[in-house]
């Protein structure tokens, strides 16, 4: 009853990901067949990893990443303790909180775009300036641009971390809250030493859903930026694209990908590492 | 009297912090379906206008091309879901209910299929396809979108199977039922929210596919997503036909998302919520 559900996933990815392996140890321009694939050894990623271009586009693929999984933490906590109260017309509120995250990535990207345009953009020519600051372009300024991006996918993937954590605080265990009561505490000190720590698993467990979503991210940045201006948003996997699609170069592609996927295992196991360590 | 003051105080304090973030999660999508029913001076009047006179120009504009990458989107979504749960429910079954062996590390791979990065195989998919003769063709896009629906469709739906207690099945079972009948007739109608959330999160996450689809069709196939973003690379946008198109994307999934609302969460959240 097993094997449908193993061979779909075997044949559609997993094998795919065996043959970017072995292509990832060779030469392999796909606009010169005449040149062969031949083996190169590791020379695809010793040059990936050695250039500057890996280099800068690590760099803002952990700028975006830390930034947005920070800041979706931050405001999903905040909703869920607003939400975890006795108040009139939640089921409808938590509703429209989670709507965000069915809104296709394509769309939010244009959203945003539409709302920073310049001269007429919601937010370029109106909420910035009535608010006294004197930005009259986001995307095509270098400095702000990735920022910009990050403010989209915070908007578009808080929805994620609000839901866990709101579940998480609405099964809390009541007694402590009532002994900390009778002690005096006061509102910051349960925060920090009651739910806090109560909460550290379903935290975990958002920022590790967060990290790897964010860090593999390609549409929203594809159809904003599409990795500039120059390379301010160029993150792996715009690189990656363009290294397979653009430069069509399938062996150094697949070194990429094969790179890419290191890291994200990478990440998962220090988190799991926290997430069981702690557990025992 | 102070408590009481103090009380007043945290809710009017609370509730005008629940406005500001309902303003803050609306106004995106209202502006954007706003602007699809706006001339292109209403757009981009500043301040801007939010109670007009709606035209309906802009769909008119779209209206010729839009149906072929809504039909593609609605095929591709449809097809993928339905093989996905077929597939998953017999998987998701057998992982509840039966000593299979590795069956951990079985449980573990699936969910890394989830985690793992497009990029990882996109290159040898794209390429395969290509040797198939299947680029720009429905039959590829829904193949990789299956996939990807099982790497979570099992998951969701073994959560959803490990609640029916097992004595139920049994007495079924000692009555002479094979297994099949017992899942078809006796389990399947017990979870059929889990049919629901699995059907709509698949739903939702085919539909709003991109980059698959941007790398596997160029026209014959193409659906919303990759229709978007090709027509938003142009230099002078035509903003209330982008806004139509957008409008046009989204309003199939909200309206979903807005019908299952009370299974959403545990959906989304790959069953990491029980509810």
């Amino acid at each position: 009853m097993l094997a449908p559900a193993l061979v779909t996933l075997l044949a559609v990815m997993i094998a795919p990901m065996l043959i970017a392996i072995d292509a990832s140890v060779r030469n392999w321009i796909l606009y010169r067949p005449e040149m062969g694939r031949p083996f190169i050894g590791l020379d695809n990623y010793i040059t990936i990893l050695g250039s500057q271009a890996f280099q800068d586009s690590l760099r803002v693929s952990l700028v975006f990443t830390l930034l947005s999984t920070a800041l979706t933490l931050l405001i999903g906590m905040g909703q869920a303790m607003l939400l975890n109260q006795e108040i009139k017309g939640k089921g409808i509120i938590r509703t429209i909180l989670i709507l965000p995250m069915v809104v296709t990535p394509v769309v939010v990207a244009f959203g945003w775009r539409f709302m920073y345009n310049e001269g007429t953009g919601l937010i370029t020519a109106y909420v910035l300036p009535s608010l006294g600051i004197n930005v009259t372009t986001i995307l095509a300024d270098p400095t702000l641009s990735l920022y910009g991006i990050i403010i989209a996918d915070v908007w578009n993937q808080t929805p994620l971390v609000f839901m866990i954590l709101l579940a998480a605080l609405e099964a809390l265990p009541q007694e402590p809250y009532e002994a900390a009561r009778v002690d005096g505490a006061s509102s910051w000190q349960v925060f920090r030493t009651i739910t806090l720590p109560l909460m550290r698993p379903a935290i975990l467990i958002a920022v590790l859903l967060r990290t790897i979503d964010t860090f593999k991210i390609f549409d929203l940045i594809w159809v904003m930026t599409s990795g500039g201006p120059g390379t301010a948003t160029t993150t792996l996997n715009i690189r990656g694209y363009e290294t397979a699609f653009v430069a069509y170069r399938m062996g150094e592609a697949s070194a990429f990908g094969i790179i890419i996927l290191y890291i994200i295992m990478g990440i998962s196991l220090v988190y799991i590492r926290i997430l069981v360590g702690r557990g025992k | 009297m102070r408590g009481q003051l103090r009380k007043r105080v945290k809710s009017a304090l609370t509730y005008s912090l629940i406005l500001l973030i309902l303003f803050y999660t609306l106004v995106p999508i209202v502006w954007i379906i706003e602007g699809s029913f706006k001339t292109h001076e209403q757009n981009s009047r500043v301040p801007p206008v939010w109670i007009f006179q709606p035209n309906f120009e802009a769909y008119d504009r779209i209206s010729s091309r839009i149906f072929h990458f809504f039909s593609n989107s609605l095929m591709i979504s449809v097809s993928s879901v339905l093989a996905a749960i077929l597939v998953s429910i017999f998987a998701a079954y057998a992982l509840s209910r039966f000593d299979v062996r590795r069956k951990r590390d079985i449980e573990v791979f699936i969910l890394s299929t989830r985690m793992g990065p497009a990029f990882a195989f996109i290159v040898p998919f794209y390429l395969i396809m290509r040797d198939l003769k299947l680029l720009d063709t429905q039959i590829a896009v829904i193949l990789i979108y299956t996939a990807i629906n099982v790497s979570f469709a099992v998951w969701i739906l073994k959560g959803f199977i490990d609640e029916v207690p097992v004595e139920i099945e049994d007495a079924a079972l000692v009555d002479g039922c094979s297994r099949l009948k017992v899942l078809l007739y006796v389990t399947l109608p017990l979870v059929y929210p889990a049919l629901i959330v699995t059907g709509t999160l698949g739903f939702i996450t085919s539909w709003n596919e991109f980059l698959f689809a941007f790398i596997l069709t160029r026209e014959a196939a193409v659906t919303l997503p990759p229709a978007i973003a090709s027509n938003v690379s142009f230099m002078n946008i035509d903003w209330e036909a982008m806004c139509a198109y957008a409008t046009v994307s989204m309003l199939p999934v909200l309206t979903l998302a807005l019908l299952v609302r009370k299974h959403l969460a545990r959906g989304l959240t790959l069953g990491a919520i029980k509810g």
